[in-house]
């Protein structure tokens, strides 16, 4: 990992500072690592939830958002992801560099100290969090639950992965279920509190330009009486095996444009050294307004506004998504399986090729000019999915060649079918 | 071209005129690997009625057509896609039609100037066929269709609707699948003509670039061409003070209620440094009013009347605008109720001074903040430029608002005639 210092605070807790000094703020997160199951997804979710709402120094949305605002329009925010079955729960924090901040020198060390106290000196009632708030965040948690399918493109998306992951820990949604959530109580969700910070393992991100010993000072002190017992990761596997006849869902709602969704299996894993060589897989055939899909399916047959693969790399697994005229399913469903068929039998044009590595290369050099998607890849470095540094990254996706790019395209089968669609009658009428 | 360096920032941006009339920007940003480059034209969905300079006839077109011509503009003569060039360098190219303009951005780690000459060049070069229109019509038609889906999108196009009369914000940017079909090639040619002479258009690079280098590739590339001598005089109608309705609403397959609530600003035609002071002065008394340190929030958080919170935007445009708030509620006519009640009451108690100050403070922070991406810089300097503020005009506005002009504004604002309340209802 280059330029990345690793302050080991115990066992199961480090820190890791990423000293940019090109940035206007500085970030700071806490993350806590569990293994992505059911049973707990909810109880992870509704504790980010819940602590966001109330510390004893900020026992309020109103004393909290005024504190923020001395720290000059500091923001913190909450969040609960999945890295592959690695269920993360963080806590961030973002606020102007010291230098920035007229007359303030100690603008760094307010914010890290107000972030401790939102995550390590809750609100209490008895045995149980403040039960008011607990309520309250449950009802808005089910509500974000039931939310997820206002969106239809990402809600087919998700439904994919939940049919292809059936039966494995990747299917849990991070948000969990409307009846796990309703079965909380303010008790069990401390007692899940304690467990988990028992449990570990915390990593802690500073990133910017910063003197990185007051906060180190101050992460210390709050985490004395934390002694984790995890040193390790969750761990993900790709899927496996092979489903001997593609399957094929249909849903409908009440929508005037259908989503199509096709899944594939690719037997490879984010640490393989051939993970680089789906990467430009996906490039050719789907990745950007070059690629195969976006030519084809968008700008040759006129059949979707977008159309295109991405990589679920946790889990191995590719997805072409298109929103198109319910009508139209087959006509689309051919022309993705014929771009598929072609990167099989190697045709692949050398401007193809190269574009898409230029456009690779682009995209892992841009990472460093965003503050988070730098800590986002260091994340990635720590539990031990992104391998290289960023440098080595952009090389290892240049040093794919064509060939590479068709002995991969050999692995990639059809898993499963997904289409969202409307429902009247087929075929709306069109211009 | 002339630099302009704001200490505070540490930063600095050059700027010069072509002959054309195009307005050149460069902000150079050390340590970035990337480079945003953003060519935009003050052209956008609500101008489709405008006079051509030279005639005295107004010309009409359809609506969405700005929108389309941006992206009939990719294609090129020789049949090549723009897309395929910026791709051998490594450049990652897109655009956008919003009401008030249409841009043409790529971002690149490499090959800047190869990169820039590019969009320098097709965005000078249309190149429209019967048949290459009529192929868009089907593309565009999707992006309509995935709209009509996106319930954020509906809440927000309906309150608009409801909200303007004449105003073509009323309207979707995108046109509808019918308007788009009255599209030919001919009226494509008369927009282009009158809305991309460079004299309308402005080129911002920000990013690991050398201004006097952007500078050459802008002499070797913009065409030879007079600016207007006349303004294009944009014809938006007589938009009065009411609104059209005060509530709207629309089923979607949602799980619950999402609203959208604001209020029409009538005191409209200001632009420059007047426009400037409104906009930190109406900011500051949204984030006063419905933010998250102030009563009425926690009020409508704690009560569960809002799920999740509720956010606050405004719109400060010369020929328009208004603030809204937006979130969920299984009662958004309640909402509606208790914001009207929190304004009326602020108005009896004023503003807290002390509120007031920190506010200012937390406005600084996030104006700072937008100087980390060179794609939130050349977004923000853009949507500022047409109407005649520079990005660095904020250090100034931001530090010498007061907390008298927030009252005043709290009194004139939010009038309760000139509301709307958008709603999007479960189906079923």
């Amino acid at each position: 990992m280059d330029s990345v210092k690793c302050y080991s605070i115990k066992d199961g807790i480090h820190l890791y500072h990423i000293p940019v000094d090109k940035f206007k703020t500085l970030s700071i997160s806490i993350n806590i690592h569990r293994p992505l199951c059911r049973e707990e997804a909810s109880c992870n979710a509704l504790l980010t939830d819940v602590l966001a709402r109330g510390s004893r120094a900020y026992p309020d949305n109103a004393a909290l958002e005024r504190a923020l605002q001395d720290l000059y329009g500091a923001q913190f925010d909450t969040d609960v992801r999945k890295k592959g079955e690695d269920q993360i729960l963080t806590f961030g924090l973002g606020v102007l560099s010291d230098r920035y901040a007229p007359g303030d020198a100690e603008l760094s060390l307010a914010a890290t100290r107000l972030l401790l106290e939102m995550v390590l000196n809750p609100l209490l009632e008895g045995d149980g969090f403040r039960a008011d708030y607990v309520a309250q965040e449950k009802v808005n948690l089910i509500n974000d639950i039931e939310a997820i399918i206002n969106d239809k493109r990402e809600y087919a998306t998700l439904r994919l992965l939940q049919l292809m992951c059936e039966g494995e820990p990747y299917a849990v949604h991070e948000l969990g279920t409307v009846e796990d959530v309703e079965a909380i109580t303010p008790q069990s969700l401390y007692a899940h509190y304690r467990r988990i910070l028992a449990e570990g393992p915390i990593d802690i991100f500073v990133t910017g330009d910063v003197q990185i010993a007051g906060i180190l000072g101050e992460v210390t002190s709050y985490f004395k009486e934390i002694e984790p017992t995890r040193t390790v990761y969750p761990k993900t596997d790709i899927l496996s095996g092979h489903r001997s006849k593609a399957q094929e869902i249909t849903e409908t709602f009440d929508v005037a444009q259908a989503k199509l969704c096709m899944g594939y299996r690719t037997h490879t894993a984010p640490t393989d050294d051939d993970y680089y060589k789906l990467m430009v897989y996906n490039g050719i055939l789907g990745g950007g307004a070059h690629s195969k899909l976006f030519l084809n399916v968008r700008e040759k047959l006129s059949l979707a506004y977008y159309a295109g693969s991405r990589l679920e790399r946790f889990k191995g697994i590719l997805l072409i998504s298109a929103g198109i005229e319910m009508a139209n399913k087959q006509q689309a469903m051919d022309e993705i399986q014929l771009q598929v068929a072609a990167m099989r039998n190697g045709e692949i044009t050398e401007a193809e090729y190269s574009a898409t590595i230029l456009s690779l290369v682009n995209a892992i050099r841009s990472l460093g000019d965003n503050i988070n998607y730098l800590e986002d890849y260091y994340l990635g470095q720590v539990i031990g999915v992104d391998q290289v540094s960023l440098s080595q990254f952009a090389d290892k996706v240049e040093s794919v060649t064509l060939a590479d790019v068709v002995e991969i395209a050999a692995r990639v089968e059809l898993d499963t079918v997904y289409f969202l669609t409307g429902k009247g009658q087929q075929g709306g009428e069109q211009a | 071209m002339n630099e302009v360096y704001n200490e505070l920032l540490n930063e600095r941006i050059f700027a010069g005129t072509h002959k054309s009339g195009l307005r050149v920007h460069v902000m150079p940003k050390k340590g970035y690997s990337k480079s945003y480059a953003i060519f935009g034209t003050q052209y956008g969905s609500i101008d489709s009625a405008f006079v051509i300079p030279g005639e005295s006839e107004p010309t009409y077109v359809p609506d969405g057509i700005a929108h389309f011509l941006e992206h009939k503009m990719f294609e090129q003569p020789d049949g090549s896609n723009v897309f395929a060039a910026y791709a051998q360098h490594g450049a990652n190219a897109n655009a956008f039609t919003s009401f008030n303009m249409t841009a043409y951005l790529y971002e690149a780690t490499q090959d800047v100037l190869e990169n820039l000459e590019i969009l320098l060049d097709f965005v000078q070069k249309p190149y429209f066929t019967d048949e290459n229109v009529q192929k868009e019509q089907g593309i565009i038609g999707q992006e309509i269709r995935m709209y009509d889906d996106d319930p954020g999108w509906r809440l927000m196009m309906n309150y608009l609707s409801a909200m303007y009369h004449t105003m073509p914000v009323n309207r979707d940017i995108a046109g509808t699948v019918e308007s788009i079909s009255q599209i030919t090639k001919e009226t494509l040619y008369t927009c282009y003509n009158t809305f991309y002479n460079l004299s309308n258009m402005v080129l911002f690079v920000v990013g690991d670039v050398d201004p006097e280098a952007v500078w050459a590739c802008v002499e070797r590339n913009a065409k030879e061409e007079m600016p207007f001598d006349k303004e294009i005089k944009r014809l938006y109608g007589e938009e009065p003070a009411s609104v059209v309705q005060s509530e709207i609403t629309q089923k979607l397959s949602v799980s619950v209620p999402m609203f959208m609530f604001g209020f029409k600003d009538n005191e409209t035609g200001l632009d420059g440094a007047a426009l400037l002071k409104k906009n930190v002065e109406l900011t500051l008394l949204a984030e006063l009013v419905f933010g998250k340190a102030g009563k009425l929030y926690n009020t409508l958080y704690d009560g569960g009347y809002i799920l999740g919170g509720m956010s606050a935007e405004l719109e400060c445009e010369k020929q328009y605008g208004h603030t809204l708030v937006t979130g969920e509620s299984k009662d958004p006519y309640k909402v509606k109720s208790l914001i009207l009640d929190g304004i009326a009451e602020l108005r009896r108690t004023g503003i807290d001074p002390d509120a007031f100050e920190r506010a200012k403070r937390a406005y600084w922070g996030r104006y700072v903040k937008q100087f980390n991406n060179v794609s939130g810089i050349a977004h923000g300097f853009l949507g500022n430029i047409f109407s005649g503020i520079h990005l660095f005009d904020y250090v100034d506005a931001i530090r010498n608002v007061t907390c008298d002009a927030v009252n005043a504004r709290l009194n004139t604002a939010y009038t309760e005639s000139q509301s709307v309340l958008s709603v999007i209802e479960p189906v079923e």
